[in-house]
């Protein structure tokens, strides 16, 4: 019985879907602390209809410059139980059916883009940025590849209609929008270098969707302009913890979390498609590619975030290649063990894509404790009173305990991230208790949290000042009251 | 009908100029001046006036080494008119000269009457032009100036350039780069016309000028001693959606595109306008305020890409449609944002009201310490010296006396502070919101502030929601 290639691409769909939801119920709590962030801008919106545009908790209360059309898109399907943890997957999910469909645009034939597709399922740093988290990154990204299937196949009405609807939304969703409208004009200049041919058609609909991009990132983002410049680019992130942030991972590392795969099929495909056949939807991609690698260059997009594009746009790519070793091997003497070919393919993409893809998604971190704990907060401190806890984990705080953070990951327009930073260190690290409280006092901090996530993330025994009983108090064996 | 529809053109013209000029003033909340600029030069007509040629405030104590255009201009209204009057309606006659000489500029060029028309609109809504003529500033009288002398330059008359050759004569006393501005642009000018012997003419008066203003104080002071410190060019300040104080809009910018796109169809016809484009960005470097001239350009620039986009044929209409309100859309909300910034600019109606107690306080003239972008305001609201100011042209010891700021901003050293205000007699510290969150400290309880909050000889005298004064008990 031979499947349909519809059938087939379903399969794979529910493949990647079955994948992300035994990751995501197979624990408690999210993946990512930065889900919390998103958990509870969802959950003000289901509670007062509206968006969050002041945050009570983050950094003891500060403004909220974040689009949220996707939280309300979430928020919709509230009603239905656990909906936190499917639709994201199934979104995260859908990248397979949207790669597929430029794939079969790209090559006109099934094998190679369900091959594609199924390389798309598991590409390890997508799994890494989306198994178990509310992930802005695993509706954007798929959301930026409609883009571009829209605008391949802009002579069709329908099409034509879906870019001028995703054109307005993206911007309302992130500022990755930004990624696209870039990569537009990477487009412009990449088709003029190779002399290609870009229709009327298309350049008025890219100028559009360039100006109204534009435009929309400066409504809504008007005040962070006035008040940084340019330099909002990089976020208000503390000098300290910049170089940390962009920090480089090694090579093997990056290897390992993009596939080998997409490294080398796309960059053939790359070859193929920008000297050889100068293939407008491939030079589309490659725009993707080159515009990811400049703003990873410069520092705007962060390496997890570039690496992420990166793959996906090579994996996208990569259908060309794939199309090639089957154009080739027809042609040759080899063409009676075509059906091993893809065997072959399908048992490369397990191994260096599926394989890698299942330790990373079981190496997520797991946050079942802390919650745990900030349960236990929520219950048994006062309201209005502020927890010290790392910044990485200042999200979950305020979305389960309740309770004010000193800092947490969302630094545009917080206040005086770099001396909060350094102020959160030196509590944990400090020898001396005087300087300490002094930090502590600063920000009204009641309670001090430490656990083994904490003593692992400063290399600590212990907070070394912790001790004193006349200024500490120990009520929970994580959690400590400062009564002095 | 034709007379009508200019009729109502120009109307028009006036109408969206009258609003966009009067807003910042009308929006804005406090019942004081926009800028420091004002009051600056509310004061140097004072001081001219009594003919006074030494300036007691500021950096306590220096020569009158300013440009005299600015107040003499001041001082000329101010026999017949009221201060505020000039500050606030004399700029709009100042942007209506302008509008009118821009527009003969463009006419004398055979610029196209649509493109022409739109590059008046465009230039009226655009944020530096908002800036030049909301509020009388350094900028006001010597933009119209500008226009007018080059104006009379390109006419083909002879009187007319000898007149042109006078007002060559008198841009030095505004400042020197206006000078160096309009030789190069008079240059271009010439090339094109092969008319270099104009051009020498006009150095030789320039040179001439620039001798007679600036040689008496460089035989008796010296050269000015250049600014160690705030020079590298802000790129941010270059765009005002991104907070530029005067930058140009990146609509504009975008729209100048197109017209550049347009213009390049006749490849190197139009030399002259990349030519001076080319010379804008390399001054802009040196001179970073020259970019409210750039936007003169910029603004005929977008009005031939607006029309280019209007009339070159489109594929889909409902795309020309949408993307042509996008992109008005775009200009409108830029020059909204820059209204409401401009009118929320110093002195707010918290620092006045602390100047104006300072001004109450204690003896006249003594010296006030803060960050030296209110200087002029201190020497002018409150009466009082201040350290520095943001006229750093022949101030005397400029590099100490910012080396000896920034000490005294940021040192917890008790001894260290006390040296400084004992060195400059500083007897008043002025902290504001602004210098708190980043004009000049980072941190609560950073340096000074740390000082002034532990340390019994600083007293606060004044405080309210945004400023506080701190007196040095001695």
């Amino acid at each position: 019985m031979k499947l349909k290639p519809s059938t087939i691409l379903v399969i794979i769909f529910l493949l990647t879907l079955a994948f992300r939801l035994y990751f995501a119920f197979s624990v408690e709590s999210f993946s990512s602390d930065e889900s919390y962030f998103h958990f509870r801008l969802i959950n003000y919106i289901i509670e007062n209809k509206l968006p969050m545009f002041h945050d009570n908790l983050s950094y003891g209360g500060s403004n909220i410059y974040y689009p949220q059309l996707f939280h309300i898109l979430l928020a919709l399907f509230s009603f239905i139980p656990y909906f936190l943890k499917i639709f994201p997957a199934i979104i995260a999910s859908s990248l397979v059916i949207v790669v597929y469909l430029i794939a079969k645009k790209i090559t006109n034939d099934d094998v190679s883009s369900l091959l594609t597709a199924f390389l798309a399922a598991f590409i390890p740093i997508e799994i890494r940025n989306s198994v178990n988290q509310i992930s802005i990154y695993s509706f954007i990204i798929p959301l930026i590849l409609i883009l571009y299937l829209c605008l391949i196949n802009l002579e069709q009405k329908r099409y034509f209609n879906l870019f001028l609807v995703l054109s307005f939304l993206l911007p309302l969703i992130h500022t990755s929008s930004l990624l696209f409208i870039f990569s537009l004009l990477f487009y412009f200049i990449l088709s003029n270098t190779e002399s290609l041919f870009i229709s009327r058609y298309k350049k008025e609909v890219m100028m559009f969707s360039f100006f109204l991009m534009l435009l929309i990132n400066f409504l809504i983002y008007k005040g962070v302009f006035l008040q940084y410049g340019i330099d909002v680019i990089w976020q208000n992130i503390p000098t300290s913890l910049f170089s940390e942030y962009f920090k480089n991972l090694n090579v093997l590392e990056a290897i390992y979390l993009t596939g080998v795969l997409p490294i080398i099929f796309g960059s053939f495909g790359i070859f193929l498609g920008l000297f050889k056949e100068k293939n407008d939807s491939i030079i589309l991609l490659t725009a993707a590619i080159l515009t990811t690698l400049f703003l990873l260059s410069i520092k705007i997009l962060n390496l997890q975030t570039g690496l992420l594009c990166l793959t996906v746009f090579l994996v996208v790519v990569s259908s060309l290649t794939i199309s090639k070793i089957y154009s080739y091997i027809s042609l040759t003497k080899f063409l009676k063990f075509k059906k091993y070919v893809s065997l072959i393919i399908v048992l490369l993409i397990v191994g260096l894509s599926f394989i890698p893809s299942y330790f990373v998604a079981k190496s997520l971190p797991n946050y079942d404790y802390q919650i745990k704990s900030f349960q236990w907060i929520n219950e048994n401190t006062e309201k209005n009173s502020t927890i010290l806890v790392p910044f990485e984990i200042g999200n979950i705080l305020t979305a389960i305990a309740e309770r004010k953070n000193v800092m947490d990951n969302n630094f545009l327009l917080a206040k005086n991230t770099e001396e909060r930073f350094q102020d959160v260190n030196l509590v944990y690290n400090t020898f001396s208790k005087i300087k300490a409280l002094e930090a502590l006092r600063k920000y009204d901090v009641r309670y001090i949290y430490v656990d083994d996530y904490v003593r692992d993330k400063y290399k600590i025994k212990d907070i070394r000042y912790i001790d004193d009983e006349k200024c500490f108090e120990e009520i929970k064996n994580d959690v400590y009251k400062i009564i002095c | 009908m034709m007379f009508i529809r200019s009729y109502a053109r120009v109307a028009f013209l006036l109408i969206i100029m009258l609003l966009v000029l009067l807003s910042p003033n009308l929006i804005r909340s406090a019942q004081t001046y926009i800028g420091e600029d004002p009051y600056f030069y509310s004061r140097l007509s004072n001081m001219i006036s009594k003919n006074l040629y030494y300036d007691e405030m500021s950096y306590s104590g220096r020569q009158f080494t300013y440009t005299l255009g600015q107040p003499l201009i001041f001082l000329f209204f101010s026999k017949f008119l009221p201060e505020s009057f000039i500050i606030k309606i004399i700029p709009l006659f100042f942007a209506l000269i302008s509008l009118i000489l821009f527009y003969l500029i463009l006419k004398e060029f055979y610029v196209e009457p649509n493109v022409n028309y739109f590059s008046l609109i465009m230039l009226i809504m655009s944020p530096p032009f908002i800036y030049i003529f909301s509020f009388y500033n350094k900028f006001t009288v010597i933009t119209p100036l500008l226009l007018l002398t080059l104006y009379l330059f390109i006419k083909k008359n002879r009187t007319l350039n000898i007149i042109s050759y006078i007002l060559f004569f008198i841009i030095p006393y505004f400042g020197y780069q206006y000078s160096i501005l309009a030789l190069l642009l008079t240059l271009i000018y010439c090339i094109k016309e092969k008319d270099t012997k104009r051009f020498y003419i006009i150095l030789l008066i320039t040179i001439l000028s620039l001798i007679l203003a600036y040689l008496p104080n460089i035989i008796r002071n010296g050269f000015s001693e250049s600014a160690k410190f705030d020079k590298s060019l802000k790129y941010t300040s270059l765009f005002s959606d991104l907070g530029g104080g005067f930058g140009i809009s990146i609509f504009i910018i975008f729209l100048s595109f197109f017209g550049l796109n347009y213009l390049w169809k006749s490849k190197y016809k139009y030399w002259q306008i990349y030519a001076i484009l080319v010379l804008f960005i390399i001054a802009i470097f040196y001179f970073p305020t020259f970019i409210i001239y750039l936007n003169f350009i910029l603004a005929f620039l977008s009005a031939l890409g607006l029309i280019y986009l209007l009339r070159s044929k489109w594929e889909s209409n409902v795309i020309r449609k949408l993307t042509m309100w996008l992109l008005i859309i775009g200009l409108v909300f830029s020059t909204i944002t820059f209204i409401s910034e401009t009118s929320a600019q110093q002195p707010s109606q918290n620092l006045y009201d602390a100047l104006i107690f300072l001004k109450g306080y204690g003896d006249p003239k003594e010296v006030v310490f803060s960050h030296y972008s209110y200087g002029n305001l201190i020497n002018s609201i409150a009466n009082k010296k201040n350290v520095m100011d943001d006229n750093f042209l022949y101030a005397p010891k400029l590099n100490e006396h910012y080396l000896d700021s920034e000490t005294l901003f940021h040192t917890r050293n008790f001894n260290i502070a006390s040296n400084i205000t004992d060195k400059y007699n500083i007897e008043y510290i002025l902290v504001t919101r602004e210098m708190e969150k980043g004009l000049v400290w980072e941190q609560e309880d950073e340096g000074l502030l740390f000082l002034l909050k532990s340390v019994n000889i600083y007293k606060r005298i004044y405080y309210n929601d945004e400023v506080e004064i701190w007196r040095i008990k001695k």
